[in-house]
């Protein structure tokens, strides 16, 4: 393991800073110095973390050298989801794949699961299809609000409002009040946040877990981890709900641009 | 008991309903970039619509004619309020002539008809 850092000049002494989100060196430890010999230098670009535990990252190091070694020509490894979250109560890790080359994902699954001895949950996207999710999709726009990438991440949001990929977005939480008791509470917090953010996409307002996690408080008045617990009172969740899904329904089909319409069925 | 199969038959419904619009709603989608995304969706729906099934005795053989009509026509019905309540309101691209097919073909795999 090897940081590459340059000494700068100091008053009484000189020093060498390195970053706080760093795979070992703790602070207190010793370290040997020495010259560096043209090496590559590795870091990864981190979007809203503040901190992450040392062993994340080093997961997150084996992730990204592992993605290397099968992928080969790639555009950019993003890492994103609840593994980023404070604490280890995540079940998989999130990772999305920018190539424009067919890849096996199975294949890349296996050894990630290998390597790391977590589930991986991994997404392949070409750039195009990336930019269209990244302005269109309001879960695209939330997964990269707080990501790490292994290259600098260079896109613009400009939303989209486009009511044919919101208006699938929104079916999903449909499955809620349908399969209200034989989901989990954690596929009822996703099918929640998933309602809301399209809802805060649409009144174009920030997009973070933070803030749709709020709005969740703000509207259900309960806290997101409750829903997550699966300790909802069904009737009075079940109603809120409901309400919050039909404005947001009507809201999309709202956008739709006026046109000829179409001839209904019997 | 009868209660029970009845909600049964609705979740049933409901969630194959949804795997319908899905795959319809999908195929209006002109981009192709994100039309792959919703795939999984309609899978997801088939899949709970699935674990309903099994509940709903005869499990492993066809419903009765007339039962299994009976859930296809409200099927049918429910499939096409919801895609006409959004040609109501002018949404494009939405092939109707799909919605038989595709619910014959889902009843099929989920061994109601």
């Amino acid at each position: 393991m090897a940081i590459i850092a340059k000494i700068s000049k100091g008053t009484l002494m000189d020093q060498i800073y390195i970053p706080k989100n760093r795979i070992g060196f703790d602070v207190g430890s010793y370290v040997r110095i020495s010259p560096a010999v043209a090496e590559p230098i590795e870091r990864f670009f981190f979007h809203n973390i503040r901190s992450l535990e040392k062993l994340k990252l080093k997961v997150i190091d084996d992730v990204f050298s592992e993605i290397e070694k099968i992928v080969v020509v790639y555009d950019n490894i993003i890492v994103t989801g609840s593994f980023l979250e404070k604490g280890f109560n995540f079940e998989d890790i999130d990772i999305i794949v920018l190539t424009d080359k067919k890849i096996n994902s199975a294949i890349v699954e296996l050894e990630l699961s290998k390597k790391t001895g977590i589930k991986p949950h991994l997404i392949f996207l070409s750039n195009k299809e990336f930019l269209k999710g990244v302005t269109n999709i309001p879960a695209y726009e939330m997964m990269l609000a707080k990501c790490i990438t292994k290259r600098r991440l260079v896109y613009r949001i400009e939303r989209k409002l486009d009511h044919r990929i919101l208006d699938l977005e929104l079916l999903k939480s449909e499955n809620l009040p349908l399969n209200f008791d034989s989901l989990n509470g954690k596929e009822k917090y996703n099918l929640t946040r998933n309602l809301i953010a399209i809802s805060l996409f649409m009144k174009n307002e920030k997009l973070t877990k933070e803030a749709v996690d709020g709005e969740i408080s703000r509207i259900f008045k309960i806290k997101p981890d409750t829903i997550k617990a699966n300790m909802l009172q069904k009737k009075s969740f079940s109603e809120i709900f409901r309400k919050i899904y039909r404005k947001t329904y009507n809201e999309v089909l709202n956008l739709i641009p006026n046109g000829s319409k179409q001839k209904k069925a019997s | 008991m009868v209660q029970n199969k009845k909600r049964l038959v609705e979740l049933l419904i409901g969630n194959i309903s949804n795997a319908i619009v899905h795959s319809i709603l999908e195929k209006a989608i002109v981009d192709s970039e994100v039309k792959s995304r919703y795939k999984k969706e309609m899978e997801n729906s088939i899949e709970i619509a699935k674990k309903y099934r099994l509940k709903i005795n005869p499990a492993n053989t066809t419903l009765p004619e007339v039962h299994a009509e009976e859930i296809k026509e409200k099927l049918l019905k429910r499939v096409k309020s919801k895609l006409n309540e959004r040609i109501s309101k002018g949404y494009k691209n939405i092939n109707l002539d799909r919605i038989e097919e595709e619910a014959d073909a889902k009843l099929k795999e989920l061994k109601v008809r």
